[in-house]
């Protein structure tokens, strides 16, 4: 009687788990890719951006731009709206600093930079000038920053790391100044 | 074993299969890119005195005067001498529109697409354009209620068809371009979608402009 009802559980679940298994195959997302599109001419020009110099915001109603000035050993990096300098920051030679593609929150009245200095990432968020990126080097000192990406929200930074060997995102909220541990990667 | 000990639980995995899908076939059915609002409301919809819901704050929509449009329309497109056939090609691995007249780029710029629900590739055509309307959708902490999403282009074709509500559109929420952060929509920063829109033609009989998407998000 329970070799019987073995048997019967079992070829329920090879036929069940079989259907599942040709179910999920004609489920299966197959996005287009180049080689399917024949008919079709797809882009082959791509224009480069250059972010660093200036960015407008996405409603167009600023533009941040950075002016250099190498005076010696130090260049002094100014960033303007219209005639306004809002943030400033004088760096060894050889240091660099840039403007992210995403660099305005949604609102317009924020934004971040980003500076490498001798190897090292910083970002800035203006204003408060706070340097998201030493801030969460201390908060998180076995993680690794990767990139800021852009703005979730007004005030919400969208920051992709590496901590305990895995990918993942965080808010840093200009706000509270605090980090939040999302639960999904940002990509 | 007998024959029906062997009939019995083949019937009754088999039945467990197709009832799995048909339940899916129901879901992607009647699935909309925006859960709530979908394509209920296809007329114009400005609010400039609502405030949105997203990521459980409330953000203030961009004000829209429809009187000004036509004055805009021109200044953003400037001169126009391309010819050909008008093309919008999006790219999701590199999250990147290009918009091409003949073998004239006319515009690139990054988007954001699906990140909760994956954007569909395909070939699609716009159907319909709306200068502002309100996209509602998610649930609980993914809730989101946002008036006057600018520059609003549907497109569909015979597999995505139009109740589903995939689009192009402005989106003032975030600032995250490059990245995917939709429910399936293609969203744009509010100048691109300024720009892409008054591009566009208007959708006729057949259809509007060509809209390919192609490739894989990193999602």
């Amino acid at each position: 009687m329970v070799k019987r009802i073995f048997r019967l559980l079992l070829l329920f679940f090879v036929v069940f788990f079989g259907g599942i298994g040709v179910f999920l195959y004609t489920q299966k997302d197959q996005p287009k890719t180049t080689a399917d599109l024949e008919n079709v001419k797809l882009p082959t020009v791509v224009v480069a951006e250059s972010p660093d110099a200036s960015q407008t915001s996405p409603d167009g109603k600023r533009t941040l731009t950075m002016k250099t000035v190498t005076s010696g050993d130090l260049t002094t990096y100014s960033f303007t709206d219209s005639s306004n300098v809002l943030f400033t920051k004088t760096l060894p030679k050889d240091s660099k600093m840039g403007i992210p593609i995403n660099t305005w929150s949604p609102d317009d009245k924020n934004f971040f930079v980003k500076e490498t200095n001798s190897g090292v990432t910083n970002y800035y968020a203006v204003p408060g000038e706070d340097n998201v990126a030493d801030l969460f080097r201390q908060k998180y000192p076995t993680a690794t920053l990767q990139e800021i990406t852009g703005w979730a929200d007004r005030t919400l930074l969208i920051l992709n790391v590496n901590i305990d060997g895995k990918d993942a995102s965080f808010w840093y909220d200009l706000a509270s100044k605090s980090f939040i541990r999302l639960s999904n990667r940002f990509n | 074993m007998s024959r029906k000990d062997v009939l019995l639980p083949i019937f009754l995995g088999l039945s467990t299969v197709v009832l799995l899908f048909v339940v899916s076939m129901y879901k992607q059915n009647t699935f909309c890119a925006n859960s709530v609002s979908c394509v209920k409301n296809l007329n114009v919809s400005v609010e400039n005195d609502s405030v949105g819901i997203f990521n459980g704050r409330e953000v203030t929509p961009p004000k829209i005067d429809l009187t000004a449009d036509a004055e805009r329309a021109s200044k953003v497109l400037g001169d126009q001498t391309a010819t050909g056939e008008k093309h919008i090609y999006v790219d999701l691995a590199t999250q990147t529109l290009y918009a091409y007249q003949g073998n004239t780029l006319f515009m690139q710029a990054y988007v954001s697409t699906g990140k909760w629900h994956p954007t569909p590739t395909g070939d699609f055509k716009i159907w319909i354009k709306l200068r502002a309307t309100r996209m509602t959708g998610g649930s609980g902490a993914d809730f989101y209620d946002l008036p006057n999403v600018p520059f609003v282009m549907f497109f569909g074709n015979a597999e995505v068809p139009a109740s589903m509500g995939f689009s192009l559109h402005g989106a003032y929420w975030h600032d995250n371009f490059g990245h995917p952060m939709s429910h399936g929509c293609v969203n744009m920063r509010q100048v691109d979608a300024e720009k892409l829109f008054y591009w566009t033609d208007e959708p006729g009989a057949s259809g509007g402009t060509p809209v390919t998407i192609y490739g894989q998000a990193n999602i």
